[in-house]
């Protein structure tokens, strides 16, 4: 009977191993990349249309979820051991302290084919840009509507006393961060090395909250919590069936708006330099960038779907026609002292 | 007197009824709702109160993860208890038996990590780990040893401190009985002695596996990208990528301590809690 | 023959005096150096973390905003968890083991999920405004994200399950009789309460009370969710100097002043309770 047994045992584990998954015949068999990424909506953007399609080779990913800052301070903390992820999905204003830490390992352009869509100016050795976004100011127009609020045009329209205690602004830590202070800062007088000005807006809009996680921001868009906010057309897009938000672009010194742009860069000391590559062209591949903007509302970079998106139609919340994207502001991010720059939020802040 | 009593009871028992409901409903109310509202998995972007529909998807939803990291919770708490049982009961014994100078000094060394709020012992373990990380090699942030040895700094005290009040309503006589009949010194402790004190020591055990399953400011600075615990992990989430399915968690995690209580009273008895240190 | 109990000490005190002095030894030396920016510390010892402490109020403002949340904390936690543990520790019937297990089972649940729920709540439309409102008490929903009293909410709940379970711990230890004798000889319940129990337990209650304080001033997990990026305390400072702006020396000094604040907070109360039991019928 002992017999029986092994035998049935043996021929179930060798059905199961020879109707295995077909993967096993992929290009990444058993490789896993660890990935630094946005969490909520975006991840699972990046699961659908470009980590479904890797583990079709055979691959993992695991991901490490967080704003860039706190990935990029992650990395600091690792100090020479084993790096805590392989290749990260970090922002302009991260890249300073990526290149100062000397955290990236230059990539081989050749590898990533589809680097061809994009224009020469968004990507080199170091980086390549994979999405923009547009940043203003979220409202949400029945709220606004039904408490007798005028539509806002500038940030300090946020002051408005019917506003109080509705307002989010991007905490120092979130990725909106920069774009939200610049912007207010050019809009009282300053610029990106005189920040003062937009640290006193902030205290005279006296936002209800700070918000450092895209997902809970939106929850307070939503249920009503928040009615205006310093965020992206993105939030816009993804909260589409949920709540009728619009987007503003205020003035920025000569410009409307705020470009922010997100790249995705390769870390020193990564054992899947392969993967890695292959996982950036993925991430330039159509459907990626298509769902780049449908899905996240956000801008992409790769000019067939510029193209496919530009056919379709126009948006009300987003500025696609290229004379339109050239009028939105670019953060020179030489000029910004970001470390100083936290420092003194926090102490103004908390006052 | 007996005609008196009943009313006065009476009333006594409405009055410390109402507080306790009173109090229990704040008490337990944030978890409730969590259970509550983990039965809707409503999109992504958010969650909604009250719950739009009845369902169990979420628990299905729930990314591995979670399970991971509640993995790693349980295990470190067990070892945490163990730890803090093996430090903290001899020296319990030691300090309120032993004979010599500088009693309150040693207990107060044994108890000052209370006195240490958890969010700078977590930066002090997290410079020191760093440190030997530079000596030795032996990197202990992100490490499970790491975080055992800082969880067990911050329960032992409990058990000490557990274990000091109940031997100090020991009484004696037991012991001196067993010795006096024949007993060695280290018989009488294993079989007579340690028994007697279950209750403290029970209590002990408890508050360490309670004290690291749920601790959290150590743990956010001791833990690595890969090596995370059950409460960072949802703190993370509620951070950066919130998702209904910490709610469906939440509920387990209080299901199965719902269950776990049940079954110590159903094996020990609570009574061994409620009694420690009891002078009736 | 006399059993020579302190040996057993003797293995536990190395062990916990090594990881105290280790642990703290090495994160005092740390605040003792500069930071250079992106985690590196300048070789050199100085003290000019300290200085920046001092020169800029900011700290000193976290602190005191620490310390007010704390304390109010302390408070409210202790005006529930009072009543509660004194009525379960006079409970006669089965129910205080289920009571009590209510509040063990409420302590594994993780702060972060308490919290949650507390969002839950207290949200615009959730439950709790929607009584107002219907309550006609206030016209526009009130929030706690990003107020104090929010955050003092949060820091509550943080010690609530184990603030029950110490002072029951305490009260559990005076006899029930001695109430009664003093209700039998004409005291009120409340009166006796107050002038037996009560004096008889208060060093315990105050050490329970004093853990609880110790507990809140190191908490930061409700503070950061509840807080909103508003509401800095020094445990949220610390948090963001060392793992955010990954300036290990500087915060060091920080968690360096809320240690010694703390400690001297501890001693200062062990000095006052001793002095009130040397000075007060014994």
């Amino acid at each position: 009977m002992k017999a029986l047994q092994r035998l049935a045992y043996a021929l179930v584990l060798g059905g199961a191993a020879m109707t295995g998954d077909p993967a096993f015949a992929g290009q990444f068999d058993g490789v896993t990349v660890r990935v630094a990424t946005f969490g909520g909506k975006w991840r699972d953007v990046v699961a659908e249309h470009v980590v479904k399609r890797f583990e079709a080779e055979g691959g993992k990913v695991e991901y490490v979820l967080g704003q860039p800052s706190t990935n990029v301070a992650k990395l600091i903390a690792a100090r020479g051991r084993e790096i805590p992820f392989d290749m990260l999905e970090a922002m302009d204003n991260n890249l300073p302290a990526l290149k100062a830490g000397n955290f990236i390992e230059p990539l081989t352009l050749a590898k990533i084919p589809n680097v061809g869509q994009l224009d020469k100016a968004n990507y080199d050795a170091d980086k390549v840009m994979i999405w923009v976004t547009q940043e203003g100011i979220v409202y949400n127009k029945k709220a606004f509507a039904d408490n007798g609020i005028p539509v806002p045009t500038k940030y300090a329209d946020l002051t408005h006393p019917k506003l109080k205690g509705k307002v989010s602004l991007p905490d120092i830590t979130a990725g909106g961060a920069m774009p939200a202070i610049v912007g207010m800062a050019y809009e009282g007088g300053g610029s990106e090395t005189n920040i003062d000005p937009a640290l006193d807006l902030v205290r005279k809009i006296a936002p209800a909250s700070f918000w450092s996680s895209s997902s809970n921001l939106q929850t307070m868009l939503v249920n009503g919590d928040v009615y205006a906010a310093g965020a992206q057309a993105g939030n816009v897009q993804r909260l589409r069936s949920k709540a009728d938000l619009g987007i503003v672009f205020p003035r920025v010194k000569d410009k409307n708006g705020v470009l922010k742009q997100g790249y995705l860069v390769q870390i020193k000391g990564t054992k899947q330099s392969d993967a890695v590559h292959w996982l950036i062209n993925a991430f330039l591949a159509k459907s990626m960038q298509m769902a780049v903007f449908h899905e996240a509302g956000q801008v992409p970079v790769s000019a067939e779907a510029l193209d496919d998106i530009r056919k379709g139609g126009t948006y009300d919340f987003l500025r696609l026609r290229p004379e339109e994207i050239a009028g939105m502001y670019r953060i020179d991010f030489t000029k910004v002292d970001e470390p100083a720059y936290v420092q003194k939020w926090n102490r103004r802040v908390s006052r | 007197m007996s005609e008196r009593i009943p009313a006065y009871r009476l009333r006594r028992q409405i009055l410390a009824g109402l507080i306790l409901a009173v109090a229990y409903i704040i008490v337990l109310g944030p978890i409730v709702f969590v259970c509550i509202a983990s039965f809707d998995y409503g999109a992504r972007a958010y969650v909604i109160f009250p719950p739009e529909r009845f369902t169990l998807e979420s628990y299905w939803q729930i990314p591995q993860r979670y399970w991971d990291a509640l993995w790693v919770s349980v295990r470190l708490a067990a070892v945490t208890m163990v730890a803090a049982c093996a430090i903290g009961i001899p020296a319990a014994i030691g300090v309120v038996r032993g004979r010599f100078a500088g009693k309150r000094l040693i207990l107060t060394m044994f108890r000052f990590p209370l006195q240490i709020p958890s969010v700078v012992s977590g930066v002090a373990f997290l410079q020191a780990y760093y440190a030997v990380g530079d000596w030795t090699g032996w990197h202990g942030v992100g490490s499970f040893a790491g975080l055992a040895i800082a969880h067990t700094f911050a329960a032992t005290p409990y058990v000490v401190g557990t274990m000091v009040t109940a031997l100090q309503r020991f009484d004696d006589s037991v012991e001196e009985a067993a010795v006096i009949l024949g007993a060695s010194t280290m018989g009488t402790l294993w079989q007579v002695t340690l028994p007697m004190l279950r209750p403290g020591i029970f209590a002990g055990a408890l508050y360490a596996f309670m004290v690291s399953f749920a601790e959290v400011p150590m743990s956010v600075f001791l833990t690595g990208s890969t090596l995370l615990t059950f409460p960072v992990e949802v703190f993370n989430s509620m951070q950066f990528d919130f998702e209904p399915t910490i709610l469906a968690i939440s509920t387990l995690v209080t299901v199965v301590s719902l269950f776990v209580v049940w079954l110590v009273q159903r094996i020990v008895g609570l009574d061994m809690f409620v009694k420690v240190g009891a002078a009736d | 023959m006399k059993a020579r109990w302190e040996l057993i000490l003797i293995p536990p005190a190395v062990l916990s005096a090594a990881v105290l002095i280790l642990s703290q030894a090495m994160f005092l030396k740390g605040s003792l150096h500069k930071d250079l920016g992106l985690g590196r510390l300048s070789p050199m010892m100085s003290l000019h973390n300290f200085l920046e402490l001092v020169a800029d109020s900011y700290y000193v403002e976290s602190l005191w905003l620490s310390f007010v949340c704390s304390a109010a904390a302390t408070v409210a936690t202790a005006l529930i968890a009072l009543p509660v543990a004194y009525i379960l520790a006079r409970m006669q019937s089965r129910w205080a083991a289920v009571l009590l297990s209510a509040v063990i089972i409420a302590s594994f649940i993780t702060i972060v999920i308490k919290v949650l729920g507390l969002l839950l709540i207290f949200s615009a439309e959730g439950p709790f405004n929607s009584t107002l409102k219907w309550l006609g008490l206030v016209g526009s929903p009130v929030a706690i994200i990003g107020t104090i009293p929010g955050v003092v909410l949060g820091l509550m709940y943080y010690t609530l399950g184990f603030a029950v379970l110490l002072f029951y711990s305490v009260i559990v230890t005076i006899s029930r009789s001695m109430e009664e004798a003093a209700e039998i000889h004409g005291a009120t319940r409340w009166g006796a309460i107050r002038q037996v129990v009560l004096p008889l337990c208060l060093p315990g209650l105050a050490a329970g009370a004093l853990t609880v304080f110790n507990v809140s001033m190191g908490g930061f997990s409700s503070t950061a969710l509840i807080g909103g990026g508003k509401v800095l305390t020094l445990p949220i400072i610390i948090q963001r100097t060392v793992i955010m702006e990954t300036n290990y020396g500087l915060g060091a000094a920080v968690a360096v002043l809320l240690l010694c604040t703390v400690l001297a907070i501890n001693v200062w109360s062990s000095i006052i309770l001793m002095r009130t039991r040397t000075g007060g019928l014994v």
